[in-house]
């Protein structure tokens, strides 16, 4: 006779994986004894879980070499240690400590450590750094000009490493200027770097700079609107 | 297969009439799975010669009951059932014996394979296994994952669960399924016919 037990791979699995209630093992367990089609595939399985059992991974990579089987197994037993790993909480404490006090010192560090290359940057090219009486001294001086800009970029004494961009706008109310805007760069011994015509309210410059302190200028075509300063740093 | 009814009828006869091939096919019969029902009943350590024991008690007390008449066959159940009945009782006998003795056992399962004494079967035992071996590499890896982590590992459903971020059933389907795909293979490889061959 066939046998017509429903669900056979699922009893036989829950069977050696304890999972069946004690009556339904023996309920199995009386008819396997008369039904060599389930009594074949229990012994079977029973074998596999015999050999997983024993073998652990290993019993997977039949056909991996040797080493690639061990190597395996390691990684996969220390990875499953370190899951079940529970530290005890003083170590917990301590660790989080660490964490806190890296955490707040080394953005510090990275700061001094920022500030003494641009302190070391200035020693070396001084001469760079040096202001010009000239430029302050107008920058000090306030005159009256017919158009008046406002947010202008960069800010005075801002630092840049190599593209600057220049922005401005026109105070509302006035009278627009629909000219070309004249951007002159200078170095720090008044000579003139770069000389450009914008006609838009902003310019990027793209020419890379020593380190130094660089001064530009706005010009309209009969006055200057704007004197400012800025630094450019070592990229 | 099943074993037909009339059979049992004609061979239970043959015991009770105190017929010595008739009892030795008895023993072979169903000694194959007396020995794996007491494996899978004691998950706990439990020496080899204590599960010799137990399956020797077993044959032995099958044969007294059927030379004693006590079978029954037109109650329905089948010879089969009526020795998985009496296994049963006597490994429950077992259990409450050791509860008193509280003894420190090995472990059967480990030693089965390997104290096979006849070389022949040894041979046999250790094709088997590498067969097994070539087709449970053959699962997928999600498959062999889970068998490692309820086998190996010893690992509850609920905490296999957890590990895999599955639900419980789906955890549960996927044990029987990956049980399915090994017994599937072996078919496609023919290991049950082979296995016919090696014995």
């Amino acid at each position: 006779m066939a046998c017509d037990l429903k669900k056979r791979n699922e009893i036989i699995a829950d069977y050696l994986t304890d999972k069946l209630s004690e009556p339904e093992m023996l309920t199995f367990e009386q008819h396997y004894f008369q039904c060599k089609v389930c009594f074949e595939e229990l012994q079977l399985c029973e074998r596999a879980v015999n050999l997983i059992k024993n073998e652990g991974e290993a019993v997977f990579m039949h056909s991996g070499s040797q080493w690639f089987k061990r190597i395996s197994i390691f990684l996969k037993n220390f990875k499953w240690k370190l899951a079940d790993w529970r530290p005890a909480p003083r170590y917990v404490v301590a660790f989080g400590a660490v964490i806190l006090i890296l955490s707040i010192s080394i953005p510090i560090m990275i700061r001094q450590y920022k500030s003494s290359l641009e302190q070391k940057e200035i020693l070396i090219h001084a001469e760079n750094f040096k202001p010009s009486t000239k430029f302050d001294n107008l920058m000090l001086q306030t005159y009256q000009s017919d158009t008046v800009l406002i947010k202008v970029k960069p800010h005075n004494d801002a630092n840049f490493k190599n593209k600057i961009l220049f922005q401005w706008e026109l105070k509302k109310n006035d009278l627009p200027y629909k000219g070309l805007f004249e951007l002159k760069i200078y170095d720090n011994k008044e000579n003139t770097l770069h000389r450009f015509f914008v006609r838009n309210n902003q310019f990027q410059v793209n020419e890379a700079l020593s380190p130094g302190l660089y001064y530009w200028t706005l010009m309209t075509e009969d006055e200057m609107v704007h004197l400012g300063r800025f630094y450019v740093r070592k990229p | 297969m099943i074993m037909s009814n009339k059979q049992d009828i004609i061979f239970v006869e043959k015991i009770a009439n105190g017929d010595a091939q008739a009892e030795n096919e008895l023993f072979y019969r169903y000694a194959e799975e007396i020995k794996l029902m007491v494996r899978a009943r004691l998950k706990v350590k439990v020496s080899l010669d204590d599960q010799m024991d137990i399956v020797s008690e077993i044959l032995h007390s099958s044969l007294v009951s059927l030379r004693n008449k006590q079978y029954d066959p037109s109650s329905g159940k089948g010879l089969g059932a009526y020795i998985a009945g009496i296994a049963y009782k006597i490994i429950g006998q077992y259990f409450r014996r050791k509860d008193k003795e509280k003894k420190v056992q090995h472990s059967l399962q480990q030693e089965s394979h390997e104290n096979q004494k006849n070389a022949l079967n040894h041979i046999v035992e250790k094709e088997r296994d590498q067969k097994l071996r070539t087709y449970l590499s053959r699962l997928k890896p999600k498959h062999k994952e889970i068998l490692l982590l309820r086998i190996y590992e010893n690992k509850s459903i609920q905490e296999i669960a957890d590990f895999l971020k599955l639900d419980r059933r789906r955890v549960s389907e996927r044990i029987h399924y990956a049980f399915k795909l090994l017994i599937k293979e072996c078919k496609k490889e023919n290991y049950f016919s082979i296995l016919i061959v090696f014995l």
